[in-house]
């Protein structure tokens, strides 16, 4: 259940449990008895705040205000076991025990027994209807508490053999209070009953719970059968795909985002979410089978191509043959359907060619009546109400009723098959191939649109002109692209796209895209698509509407709408569970204000002090007076969050320490922030929060603290008060002093922290990324032997491992600089020499090395070791590459307080002032001129030199020069 | 055809143990007698595997491959092992050929140069380089051997050892020492040996001191 400042509770068998849409947290529910788990079975709030929580067995607990209350049997409490609990409107709260009713007044537990007027001791629910009754269900039937008396209440129950147990009873926002028993749902008020099961199921269905929706459906929860959806005096099952939820429902509850909350046995808890409650039907009077082409009359009326199975129409959700004619298309696979202004429905199917039915009569087009292919891929209908019909042999038809006019690749047409054709807005149509070209046409022209072609040549499945003028196309393979003003932008898994195949597109009414995808069905929010659209970076956000997926296409490949919208709002969607509709008149529940609030405050790593409970419970009465932490604060870490259980992991916070900081700092998606040494001072932390679209919204309750004068600064400064001016600068100059060592500390630990960091991030990069490498490198090495002169595959497998070993190269490097480890001018010789000898093996350059017997032990940062490297790495480059030399030697020495780096080759040299006048000309584009310069302006960065000494014939000498002194 | 060289893999890496056993067979003479995931498999498997060379991961989970080394090498003194690194880190080679390993190989090293490696290291070869043998210096340097002298290096030994920590090759330590160049390797491996002694009474000394 949730409770009115937004938090999520569950009771599990095992204990109770927060939930915020991200983190569960754990409530420890002590008893005196025993530590083993407290089992929930009923959850309820007060009109005061005060969560109320029934056990099995371990009595009932009050949460109020962060402290938690305990009643048993010794308070008044009839049973330890509490079956139910609800709160009625005066703040009293009822209870039901295996053992009678209690009432909890605010001051004292009532009794009620069988003495009383229960039917049977055992009380299995409660609930107080809206006008103040009470319903109480026993093991021997219902009574309800009204008027300060307990009446029975007789109700005519099934069989004799049933159990007369009712679960419960609840009451719907308008009035109407519904019973239910194990199998079936009676409507109190009207006395009407309404039974879903079958009796032979009867004996493993069972419902447990019930639950109004927002939208007034009512949600049913049964074991054996999952959830249901009673609409309309109908039981709906909701289709929820493949197992992936558990199908024994114990508890459902609807929180204020109108999420769907299940608590399920076995399965734990499961959320829908608003856009997958669409109740999605299996079209009645259709036959099984896939759905293949959808098509809507100006009438309204939805006509189905099944696969194999003919057109059907559909009114109001019931479908029927089209024309009773069963000798249309029954063999062939439909594959479009078009509605003309005039009533005519037409049909391509693959190998018959076309029909046309309008009323009884029916048009039959094939080869015979001028078409190229009697396989039709597409047809759709032009605003002068001709028919376009592409054929799988590539060629486009029109047909104006009474003649068939043929294009080819002399109008334009690449002579792929055509698998998408749509009317476009601006008059004339929007064609896609089979390989991903995208074609307008205008005036019985087609134009190749270059822009949204698919690169890797992939099918086009669909094409939706938006209300903006924006085309979306749809591909098999290669996502979504939106063509809009001359630009082309595409969405694929990478993307945020939840699938690559992207086979029906449908815009609603409020500017909503619906993808029909294999992968489900998905709708892209209009200010999503918007965001999208202008910030090509930003990954697509495609809510799941339904699992069921489109049919997958295998051969052919054609273009039906596989998604259309009625103008009602209502969309269809071809899929290959049949044909399912959602109403898109169902809108987002506007943004409310979200709870954010900051959990908890950790001083210097001890245990979390909760903030929230202080102020869960009561709002209007925040702690008295700022909060005082020790003295010596190494470190301060504040946990927040906030709810949004539709998509937590769209919140984005941000925080504040004033004292401290003077801007919001963004948080990056931890939820907590981490402060280190603090000086003493007045603090407020503070925390905002937005989801996707909303505005900040700052946490209900800031978190004041002071930290406290360190006792030395105080006495400090009562001694300054008694004593001369001259001793009042001292003391002045010691405070001072003392902050800035302060935060000299504070730097060292930061400092520490990005080494932490950076040693992090090179073991990660060392083991795992190494590792993978090393396997990739491995895996070609071995497939490259057993493709052994299979021609381009062994090439292939040579260069993909030649790459991933220099990439594992590049990688050492790249860990070595960054590796904090690696910090000593040791370290740096130990690398530069194993480099040098690496790097001349197998060449024509004999390398000799001379290093150092000993070395000063001397830090170097990452940064001169990136620089002094590169410039080394530049000058081996330099002497393999340019310098024609048999021999390089490489001499690191100690000169005085500097290391110096010398690399000495026997090549041919060059002229230095050639070089400068190459390099001052800008003409030579070589790496050498500007690899001098680089490597000059490397050394210089660090404080050190690179001087080169060269003449024609007389070899190079690369010095580099690295002061230790810093 | 020379008797092929068998050679047991320790890695935690399935699929990398079985690309390196299977390069290996498909590649050269020699055959890939066993492999396992982790050190304790490998302790337990390994002195009845007798494989000519072992090729042992340094990462290896609970215990890594340099522990591995230093226990393998108390139950088959004769073992030549040869340590598997994604990345030159002198100081964990340093330590695992302390701990007894004959010498290291990159595992981006391509296979060519894995079958040269453990062909040389089968034929008793033990490879140094500059910054190792500079560690094996300061290793001698920093703690003095404790009373065992067949520990401490010979002249000739030491020279070898600054010559290489001075980054001179094999061949220039021949010419310098004016000895041949296996002569070098001889000593060098010699050197190797001291060193395990040496590191292993480290560890008793340590054990004592406890």
């Amino acid at each position: 259940m949730q409770t009115r400042d937004g938090f999520l509770w569950v009771g599990t068998s095992a204990g109770l449990v927060r939930f915020d849409g991200v983190k569960f947290t754990p409530l420890p529910l002590s008893t005196n008895s025993t530590n083993s788990p407290v089992s929930i079975t009923s959850l309820c709030e007060d009109t005061g705040g005060s969560l109320w929580i029934g056990t099995l067995q371990d009595g009932l607990f009050e949460l109020k205000a962060g402290r938690i209350s305990h009643f048993t049997p010794n308070q008044g409490l009839l049973d330890e076991s509490v079956t139910s609990l609800d709160a009625d409107k005066s703040g009293q709260v009822w209870i039901g025990t295996k053992s009678g009713l209690n009432l909890w007044t605010g001051r004292e537990l009532i009794s009620y027994t069988v003495r009383d007027g229960l039917p049977d001791k055992f009380v299995a629910g409660v609930n107080v209807a809206r006008s103040g009754t009470v319903w109480i269900t026993t093991r021997a039937g219902m009574c309800l508490f009204t008027g300060g008396r307990i009446a029975p209440y007789a109700l005519q129950t099934e069989s004799q053999g049933r159990s007369p147990e009712y679960l419960g009873a609840y009451e719907d926002r308008r009035g109407n209070l519904w019973a239910f028993g194990d199998t079936y749902l009676i409507n109190l008020a009207e006395g009407k009953r309404f039974n879903y099961f079958r009796s032979s199921e009867s004996a493993s269905v069972r419902i447990w719970s019930l639950c109004e929706g927002q939208d007034g459906r009512l949600w049913i929860g049964t074991s054996g059968r999952g959830l249901f959806c009673f609409e309309d005096n109908h039981f709906q099952p909701v289709i929820l795909g493949e197992n992936r939820w558990s199908y024994d429902v114990r508890a459902i509850f609807e929180d204020h985002e109108g999420n769907l909350w299940l608590g399920t046995s076995g399965g734990g808890l499961a959320q829908l979410r608003p856009q997958s409650m669409h109740v999605l039907r299996v079209g009645e009077g259709l036959p099984p089978g896939s759905p293949t082409a959808l098509a809507l009359d100006a009438a309204g009326r939805i006509f189905v191509g099944m696969q194999r199975d003919g057109l059907f129409a559909g009114e109001s959700g019931r479908f029927e043959r089209v024309g009773g004619s069963d000798d249309l298309a029954v063999q062939n696979f439909i594959t479009s359907v078009a509605t003309a202004h005039d009533g005519t429905v037409w049909v391509g199917t693959l190998g018959d060619g076309l029909f046309g039915v309008r009323g009884d009569s029916e048009i039959h087009l094939t080869t015979a009546d001028g078409l190229a292919d009697n396989s039709v891929l597409s047809i759709c209908l032009d605003d002068q109400g001709a028919l376009w019909i592409s054929t799988s042999d590539g060629t486009v038809h029109r047909y104006n009723g009474k003649e068939m006019t043929s294009f080819d690749r002399d109008k334009g047409l690449t002579g792929t098959p055509i698998t998408v054709l749509a009317a476009a807005a601006a008059g004339g149509l929007w064609a896609a191939t089979q390989d991903g070209q995208i074609l307008r046409e205008q005036d019985g022209v087609f134009l190749t649109n270059s822009l949204a072609a698919d690169p890797e040549d992939r099918p086009v499945l669909a094409l939706e002109e938006d209300a903006a003028g924006r085309l979306w196309i749809g591909s098999a393979g290669g996502g979504l692209t939106c063509l809009a003003h001359d630009v082309a932008l595409n969405w694929t898994t990478n993307s945020g796209l939840p699938g690559a195949m992207v086979s029906g597109l449908a815009e609603d009414g409020a500017g909503n895209l619906w993808l029909a995808m294999e992968t489900g069905i998905f709708r892209v929010a209009h200010g999503d698509l918007e965001r999208a659209l202008q910030n090509p970076r930003l990954p697509l956000i495609c809510r799941e509407a339904s699992e069921a997926r489109t049919t997958t296409v295998s051969g052919t490949i054609f273009g039906g709408s596989r998604a259309v919208l009625s103008p009602d709002g209502e969309l269809w969607f071809a899929t290959s569970d049949g044909l399912l509709t959602v109403n898109t008149r169902f809108s987002d529940p506007a943004p409310a204000k979200l709870p954010v609030y900051i959990e908890s405050a950790a001083i210097n790593g001890e245990a979390p002090i909760p903030l929230l409970q202080g102020v869960l419970w009561s709002p209007t009465n925040p702690p008295a007076g700022p909060f005082k932490t020790p003295v010596d604060i190494k470190s301060l870490e504040f946990r927040f969050t906030a709810l949004n259980f539709a998509s937590p992991e769209s919140m984005r916070f941000r925080y504040k320490l004033e004292g401290s900081e003077s801007e919001w700092v963004n948080d990056a998606g931890t939820r907590s922030v981490r402060y280190g040494p603090l000086p003493h001072g007045r603090y407020r932390f503070r925390v905002e929060a937005r989801d996707a679209d909303g505005a900040w919204q700052e946490a209900s309750e800031s978190f004041s603290f002071i930290v406290p004068t360190p006792l030395y600064l105080q006495n400090w400064a009562i001694f300054l008060y008694l004593t001369a001016a001259v001793a009042v600068v001292t003391g002045i100059v010691r405070i001072v002093s003392h902050r800035r060592l302060r935060s000299v500390l504070a730097r060292l630990e930061q400092q520490q922290s990005l080494e932490r960091e950076r040693m992090r991030i090179a073991r990660d990069m060392h083991d795992e990324m190494g590792s993978k490498l090393t396997k990739i490198s491995f895996l070609s090495e071995h497939a490259q032997v057993g493709a052994e002169s299979a021609g381009p595959m062994a090439g292939k497998m040579r260069a993909i491992a030649q790459t991933s070993r220099e990439l594992l190269q590049t990688m050492d490097e790249i860990v070595w600089v960054v590796n904090p480890r690696n910090d000593t001018l040791e370290n740096l010789v130990a690398y530069l020499s194993h480099y040098a000898i690496e790097y001349f093996q197998n060449t024509s350059v004999e390398c000799d090395l001379r290093l150092p017997p000993e070395l000063p032990h001397h830090p170097f940062s990452s940064e001169v070791r990136h620089n002094v490297f590169l410039t080394f790495e530049e000058t081996l480059n330099n002497v393999l590459k340019h310098s024609g030399a048999t021999r390089v030697q490489v001499e690191m020495a100690m000169i005085g307080p500097a290391f110096q780096i010398k690399i000495a080759d026997n090549g041919h040299g060059f002229a230095l002032a050639a070089l400068a006048a190459a390099e001052t000309t800008q003409n030579s584009g070589k790496r050498r001129g500007n690899g001098l310069k680089n490597m000059q302006q490397r050394l210089a960065d660090i404080g050190g030199e690179c001087s080169v000494a060269s003449r024609p014939g007389a070899g190079t000498v690369v010095t580099l020069h690295i002061p230790l002194n810093d | 055809m020379k008797k092929p060289i068998t050679v047991s893999i320790v890695d935690d890496e399935a699929d990398l143990r079985e690309h390196i056993a299977g390069y290996l067979a498909a590649a050269g003479n020699i055959t890939c007698k066993s492999a396992y995931a982790s050190a304790k498999e490998a302790l337990d498997h390994l002195p009845q595997d007798k494989p000519d060379v072992i090729l042992m991961d340094i990462n290896l989970g609970e215990m890594d491959g340099i522990e591995c080394v230093r226990r393998l090498t108390a139950l088959m003194p004769d073992a030549r092992v040869l340590m598997l690194t994604v990345f030159e880190d002198s100081d964990q080679i340093f330590r695992a050929l302390a701990a007894g390993a004959s010498g290291y190989l990159l595992k981006r090293l391509s296979p060519k140069k894995l079958l040269e490696a453990i062909e040389e290291v089968c034929a008793g070869g033990s490879p140094m380089s500059a910054p190792i043998a500079r560690k094996v210096v300061q290793s001698f340097k920093t703690t003095p051997s404790r009373g065992d002298e067949s520990a401490d290096l010979s002249d000739r030994e030491r020279a070898v050892l600054d010559g290489l920590a001075e980054g001179l090759a094999y061949k220039q330590i021949a010419d310098q020492l004016q000895i041949s160049i296996h002569t070098v390797r001889n000593y060098i491996r010699r050197i190797y040996e001291k060193l395990h002694v040496r590191s292993r009474t480290e560890a008793v000394a340590k054990f004592l001191r406890k």
